[in-house]
């Protein structure tokens, strides 16, 4: 899952682009609304975490333009001023939740994945595929009952693939999903990823579809 | 006196009662003088009207001298004596004593007789030398003058009650816009501001609801800005917080002993800014809260920068800027209170680093008595400046994280010492915040 943060202070920045991380979310990181412009424009984002005090300008605002040119991507707002006034004019401007600061960085995670299971549409933090049985909150794979030990990257993939049953997913879209701009993605990793997974959970658990990318074999 | 309306009563009642008691006394006085007058005239009247009567028909007895209509108190009013040349009674009326009531003499007279005072007119008849008396007892003259002032003073006394009442009555609904604000104001909350009613006020009173309201509306204005100044302050603890706290839950859970340094180095910065941003508060709410800044004695303006330039050596040290103390700013005196200078300083010069090029250098000199900061900056448009001296407004763009709130200090500090901050572009290039301080010796 890949998401952006919007936060002027540095150092609560890189706290949530490393604390997200450790929670298996990849994380962009920009300070403003010009950078969040550009992010937005070239990237697909899972969830967007928007702080409202942003040195160029507001982020109530800049989510209501977003909304208006038609981005419907989750937004949680991070509101300092915890007035309800200000809740209020967030989640009318179109945000789909929000957090006062400071908070808890696992309340943090927990509410950016609930956000981004209500966009793929699957409201159950657990996938069931077949044999295999992924729990998206608690991070833990099993197959036939029994439990399957992952990568941080392995479960990410294996995440994006059963979000998306039935479809065939390109490599840079599955890149897209686990790497955020500044990780040196390897030109095979994905490649590897996979493989890994085949020997973890079975030859036929992922489909290769050649020239187009891969698939989850269950529905 | 605590009621407004008792007071005005009393006054007016008091004005009233001493008014008509002053009347009274007059009345009193001119109406025993006509009295007197009245009653005087009618015994000469009778004195001459039984004269020429004639002595051969004095005999007739008992004169009826009072209609009968009038009441039986004033019956028999007047006593009557016929007294002979040779001293001799002659006739007497009824009521009239045997002693001789008057003098020898033509003319009035009073006197005593067996208890009952007599007012007397003698007539001497000039033909026959005979003598008439006529008079009437003084106390029935004082019974006539007395009922008369008690008929007209009776009616003044009730007259003066019902008047009391009736101004009782009137004051009160006189009073009742009064009370109607003071009820307005006394059933509002202390949190309640609006304005009073409009309703049409007395002009007398207009003043005082326009005063309020005025107070209200600066009261409102103040509480506001008070709101809006917890508000950002909160914003802007409660933002490094979040840093801190997420900082520390990293470090609490990675393994990885580089990440964790990392984190805690980054919680050293944040307690930094945190510490930066407490302290600026504290200024702030002290500047603004002081009174005015008076100068005490003569200020160093070398010894307070100099102190400010190692307060501040850490954060030049970081930013590789390097602060240049000027030689012209030695053995200056300025009149002004040294925590006002200091706080100046110590923020222009921190804002001329933080926003300035790095590296770089910022210059403290005294140009006549204008004292300069200068930096090697771009400054900023008279726009951005406007915004920048609002709190909480940090300039756009800026890669350092301020409060927004150093110029609104440095404002305020100055503002009680009764100067002002201007900047100006500096050539070849930079940018200089200017104070015109006043030399102490001119203070």
């Amino acid at each position: 899952m890949r998401i952006l943060v919007v936060e002027d202070d540095d150092v609560l920045r890189d706290g949530l682009a490393v604390g997200l991380h450790l929670e298996g979310i990849t994380v962009d990181a920009v300070a403003g609304c010009e950078d969040a412009n550009a992010a937005t424009a070239t990237a697909q984002y899972a969830v967007i975490v928007l702080d409202i005090a942003l040195p160029d300008g507001s982020g109530i605002d800049l989510l209501r333009e977003w909304r208006r040119s038609g981005l419907t991507t989750p937004v949680l707002l991070l509101t300092a001023r915890n007035l309800v006034d200000d809740r209020i004019a967030g989640l009318d401007a179109g945000a789909d939740d929000y957090l006062g600061k400071p908070f808890d960085l696992s309340e943090l995670a927990a509410r950016v994945r609930a956000l981004g299971r209500r966009v793929t549409g699957n409201p159950d933090t657990v996938l069931t595929l077949g044999p295999v049985e992924l729990d998206r909150s608690r991070r833990s794979v099993r197959l036939n009952g029994e439990p399957v030990p992952l990568s941080r990257r392995e479960f990410a993939v294996l995440c994006v693939l059963a979000e998306h049953p039935g479809h065939i997913l390109s490599r840079s879209r599955i890149e897209d999903h686990i790497y955020g701009w500044q990780e040196e993605v390897g030109s095979n990793a994905i490649e590897v990823h996979i493989h890994n997974l085949r020997a973890k959970l079975g030859r036929d658990a992922i489909e290769t579809v050649r020239g187009e990318g891969y698939r989850m074999a269950w529905a | 006196m605590t009621s407004l309306r008792m007071r005005l009563f009393l006054l007016i009642v008091a004005a009233t009662a001493l008014v008509w008691s002053a009347a009274a006394v007059w009345t009193t006085i001119s109406t025993r003088n006509e009295i007197e007058h009245v009653l005087d005239n009618r015994l000469r009247e009778a004195a001459h009207m039984v004269a020429s009567l004639g002595s051969s028909e004095i005999r007739a007895p008992r004169p009826k001298l009072l209609p009968g209509s009038v009441s039986e108190s004033y019956q028999r009013q007047l006593a009557c004596q016929i007294w002979s040349l040779n001293g001799q009674l002659v006739s007497r009326s009824a009521d009239a004593p045997a002693a001789t009531m008057g003098t020898n003499r033509t003319g009035f007279s009073e006197r005593q007789i067996n208890g009952t005072g007599w007012r007397v007119y003698t007539y001497i008849v000039p033909d026959t030398g005979l003598k008439v008396m006529v008079g009437d007892a003084v106390a029935m003259r004082e019974r006539l003058i007395t009922d008369m002032l008690a008929g007209l003073i009776a009616p003044a006394l009730v007259g003066l009650a019902a008047l009391a009442v009736l101004l009782w009555l009137g004051i009160e609904r006189g009073l009742a816009p009064l009370r109607r604000v003071a009820h307005q104001l006394e059933r509002r909350s202390a949190e309640d501001l609006s304005q009073l009613d409009s309703d049409p006020v007395p002009d007398e009173l207009r003043v005082v609801t326009q005063a309020i309201n005025g107070l209200f509306t600066r009261l409102e204005a103040v509480r506001e800005s008070e709101r809006h100044f917890l508000a950002s302050a909160a914003h802007e603890l409660q933002t490094p917080l979040a840093g801190l706290k997420t900082q520390a839950e990293i470090a609490r859970r990675s393994d990885d002993t580089e990440m964790r340094a990392r984190a805690l180095s980054q919680m050293q910065r944040a307690i930094d800014r945190t510490t930066r941003l407490v302290r600026q508060l504290l200024d702030l709410a002290r500047q603004e809260s002081g009174p005015d800044a008076a100068a005490a004695s003569p200020l160093s303006v070398q010894a307070v920068a100099a102190s400010v330039a190692e307060e501040l050596h850490p954060l030049l040290v970081r930013h590789t800027v390097t602060l240049s103390l000027d030689p012209s700013i030695a053995e200056r005196t300025v009149a002004i209170e040294e925590a006002v200078l200091r706080v100046t300083l110590r923020n222009l010069i921190e804002n001329a680093v933080l926003y300035g090029p790095s590296p770089g250098r910022v210059t403290v000199r005294m140009d006549g008595d204008t004292l300069r900061i200068e930096d090697e900056g771009d400054g900023m448009t008279p726009d951005q400046l406007a915004t920048l001296r609002q709190r909480f407004v940090r300039g756009s763009g800026q890669r350092a994280t301020g409060s927004g709130l150093g110029l609104s200090i440095v404002d305020a500090a100055l503002h009680r010492a009764g100067l002002y901050l201007n900047f100006e572009a500096t050539e070849p290039h930079g940018w200089a915040a200017v104070i015109r301080l006043t030399p102490f010796d001119r203070a």
